[in-house]
Parts: C-alpha cells; sequence; structure tokens
C-alpha cells in the first residue's frame, strides 16, 4: 500500500482505518476508582493487607526468574567441588554478619560506659535474637522505597521488628505475608526514628527523605549543639528500636534564615542496595 | 482456542513480562531504568487500540503499584491517562516518525516521573519532595525510556505481526 494514497501507520505499516472510540463515561470511571483506591491508601492504608499477600504470589515469578542462574551457579559449584566449601564460607558469611552486628552494639556500648556506667544491664544482646533474612527484592521507588525480605517461618518475626545489616539499622518489617515480609526503610519518607547523637548526647527525629538521599532531623532548635560528622543512634524512646543501633553521622548543619529551626543532614550507614542478607531482631515482648 | 483469546494472552504476556522486568531489575539502574510496562501498553494502546483499553491499563498499573509500594492507584491512574491519551491522540501519533514519537515521550515520562514528588501522604512540610538531583533522574528516566521507544516498537511489532491475527 502506498503511503501516499492511504495514511499508513509507522508502527504496524499498515493503512489506518476508523476505530469506535474510547467511551468517555469508561475513562471517568476508572479515573475515579483509581482515585478511591489513593483516598482509601491514604486513609485507611488499605495497600498494607494487600501487599503482603500480592508480594507471596510474587515469590514464585521471584523464583522462576532467579532458576536459570540457581542452575548456572550450581552446575559451576559441582564442576569445580566446591560446593561444600561455599556452603561452609556461606555460614561462615551468616556467623561474620552475626559477629559485626553485635560488634556495633558493643563499641556503642563501651561509649556509653564510660559516660554512664549503666547500659551494660540494661541492653541485651543475645545472638539468639537475630533472624537472618535473604533479600528478595528492592522496589524502585524513590521516596517510598520497599525492601522484601524472604522469610522462613512468619512467626519469627513481627511488626515493627528492627531490620539490621553490619552497618547498621536499615528499618522496621512494617508487613508481614507467608514467604515475604515487607520492610519500611530509614530511607522512606515514611520513616520517623528517635535518635540520639554521639558526643553531644541530644535528641531528635529523624526522617527519611527517598533512596540514596540524606534523612533530615525534625525540628531542631537553633540553639542546639550538634557537630559535623558525629555519629547517630537509635535512641529507644517510642519502644520499637532498641537503644544504641548505629543509624548514621550528621553531614552538613545549616541555618536556613527562612526558618526557626535547624537543616541537620543525617548520611546514613546502612543502605538496602547490594546487601543480599539482613537481620532481623527479634523484640523481647 | 478463539482468535481473540489468543491474541490477548500474547499481549497480557509480554505485559506481564514487561511488569516482571520491571520489579526485578538490576537496583544499580533502579533510578534511571525505563519502564518496560508502561512503553508495552503504549504500544498495544497505539497498535491494537480496539484489544487493549482501560481495564488493562488498570489492572497493570495496580499490580505495579502493589509490588513498588507506591500509593495504591497512583500507577493505574497514570496508566489510564495516558491510555486515554493514546487512544485520543492515535491517529496523529501513529503516521509521525518515530523520532518524533520518541521526542513526545519523552517530555510524557518525565511528567509520569514527576507525579510521584506529590507529597500524597502529606508527611513532608513542603507540598512536593522534588529536588535537583531527583530531576536529573528523572529527566534521565525519561530520556532513556523515549531512547527504548523504537526496540520496543521493531521487537513488539515482529511479535504482532507472527502471533497476533486481525
Amino acid at each position: 500500500m502506498l503511503r501516499r494514497e492511504h495514511k499508513v501507520s509507522n508502527i504496524s505499516s499498515e493503512a489506518i482505518f476508523a476505530i469506535p472510540a474510547m467511551k468517555p463515561y469508561r475513562v471517568v470511571i476508572a479515573i475515579s476508582l483509581c482515585f478511591a483506591f489513593m483516598l482509601s491508601d491514604i486513609t485507611y492504608n488499605s495497600s498494607v493487607i494487600v501487599r503482603s499477600f500480592a508480594l507471596d504470589l510474587l515469590k514464585p515469578v521471584n523464583l522462576i526468574i532467579e532458576l536459570p542462574m540457581q542452575i548456572s551457579e550450581e552446575v559451576f559449584d559441582n564442576l569445580s567441588s566446591k560446593q561444600n566449601l561455599q556452603r561452609k564460607v556461606d555460614a561462615l558469611e551468616e556467623e561474620n554478619l552475626k559477629l559485626k552486628v553485635s560488634n556495633e552494639y558493643l563499641q556503642k556500648l563501651s561509649i556509653d560506659l564510660s559516660k554512664l556506667n549503666t547500659l551494660w544491664s540494661s541492653i541485651d544482646i543475645q545472638k539468639d535474637r537475630f533472624v537472618i533474612s535473604e533479600k528478595n527484592f528492592l522496589s524502585s521507588n524513590t521516596f517510598q522505597p520497599m525492601l522484601v525480605l524472604t522469610i522462613q517461618d512468619p512467626k519469627e518475626i513481627e511488626k515493627n521488628s528492627p531490620v539490621i545489616s553490619e552497618q547498621g539499622l536499615v528499618g522496621r518489617i512494617n508487613n508481614i505475608g507467608f514467604l515475604t515480609a515487607e520492610v519500611l526503610l530509614l530511607q522512606d519518607i515514611r520513616s520517623s526514628v528517635p535518635i540520639i547523637s554521639e558526643e553531644s548526647s541530644l535528641h531528635g527525629i529523624l526522617n527519611g527523605k527517598g533512596l540514596d538521599r540524606k534523612g533530615e532531623l525534625q525540628f531542631i532548635k537553633k540553639t542546639a549543639n550538634f557537630k559535623k560528622g558525629e555519629k547517630i543512634f537509635t535512641s529507644g524512646l517510642g519502644g520499637i528500636y532498641p537503644k544504641g543501633l548505629p543509624i548514621g553521622k550528621i553531614s552538613s548543619i545549616s541555618d536556613p534564615v527562612d526558618s526557626e529551626f535547624l537543616k541537620v543532614e543525617i548520611s546514613f550507614n546502612s543502605t538496602p542496595l547490594n546487601h543480599e542478607y539482613f537481620l532481623v531482631y527479634k523484640n523481647e515482648n | 482456542m478463539r482468535i481473540n483469546t489468543k491474541n490477548k494472552l500474547w499481549i497480557y504476556l509480554t505485559l506481564i513480562i514487561s511488569i516482571a522486568l520491571d520489579i526485578f531489575s538490576p537496583e544499580m539502574i533502579m533510578h534511571w531504568k525505563p519502564l518496560l510496562t508502561l512503553l508495552c501498553l503504549i504500544y498495544w494502546n497505539m497498535a491494537l487500540p480496539d484489544k487493549v483499553g482501560i481495564t488493562e491499563a488498570m489492572l497493570f498499573g495496580l499490580l505495579l503499584d502493589l509490588y513498588t509500594g507506591s500509593l495504591l492507584g497512583l500507577h493505574a491512574l497514570l496508566f489510564v491517562c495516558f491510555t486515554y491519551a493514546c487512544q485520543r491522540f492515535f491517529y496523529q501519533f501513529r503516521v509521525s516518525p518515530l523520532w518524533q514519537q520518541s521526542v513526545i515521550l519523552f517530555f510524557l515520562f518525565f511528567i509520569f516521573k514527576m507525579v510521584f514528588t506529590f507529597d500524597f501522604l502529606n508527611v513532608t512540610s513542603g507540598m512536593n519532595v522534588s529536588d535537583l538531583p531527583y530531576i536529573s533522574s528523572a529527566i534521565l528516566f525519561a530520556l532513556i525510556s523515549s531512547l527504548c521507544w523504537p526496540p520496543t516498537v521493531y521487537v513488539l511489532r515482529e511479535l504482532r505481526r507472527k502471533k497476533i491475527a486481525t
């Protein structure tokens, strides 16, 4: 068919014939439905319930996607007779991860001990209280990033259990399905964490600003004496996070003229990117 | 199997593959990777507007909302708007050269990415959470998505010609 004779599609290379237009009432209904979903999510947080089960359904798809990689890994391991060694290395890595987290705890504890000499008795750091979880996937949503962990037994963890990597706090469990658990990351704009600074011992609330972005302390008075480079830890207030988990350090302090508060930015120690294993801390209660 | 059902199956298969690639994409490219689901949806809306429509846009939008952790209904709303725009203007869009289509899609994808900066949950003090790094990543995302449009067209066109009976 020649182009000069008919209007020809560049996509299908065929003549364009009349196709009945989309009915406007269907578009209006669809948009209204979308707004209804959004309002219900904003008001009642309705997506939380659906999402945990939806993520469970995605698990087989994840397995299918990972299958070729796993098969090639298995074949490689068998050929090179390193499978047993691999297992040992994995076990040692797991142990190492636990020890590193324990070590972070101990470092903070020793600082507090020199200051107050009381924290040894108040913080329990038993390794049995950690459950190791493998990352399923991390969503690409910048402002509300979602880390999904594979869990062995949903009863082992509970909502709001802190999630830790060897570098420090990562977030907390927000949602538990049968096979997966969703983590509310520190970087999420919905996240608020009570913190305490190492040297000045000042309290604050740390809010996330998105993945790969710095967090920000909220409502810090201009008289507050925070120092740049100072490490910050969880303060334990609020009862969700245990006291003393490392979070990050103060990367910048500025005094905006149009605000009555200081702008204190925090660079996070831990990021879910490029990490495969995380520890979920089981609360005593 | 009826031809219509078979056609739908092929269209749904491409959309399912693209959504799986969107969800399980490598982390190092997550901020600027093209949104394949939307590219596929746009293609099918342009190529076969009588076979793909609002239902598919809503369904895959909601799935993406669930699996990316965004506000439920936000992707669906944007997909529905894009579908409507595609179907409303597909006579004009289809006959334009591929580079022109890519330019139009660049602006559409930029707007798409910027919508996510609105603070719907009202968790920050301002109206939105956008800043220079985010705008840069949005431009990069729009650029790469628009560059991915021609390959998407060629791949899906081949599939359509071989597998989908019209």
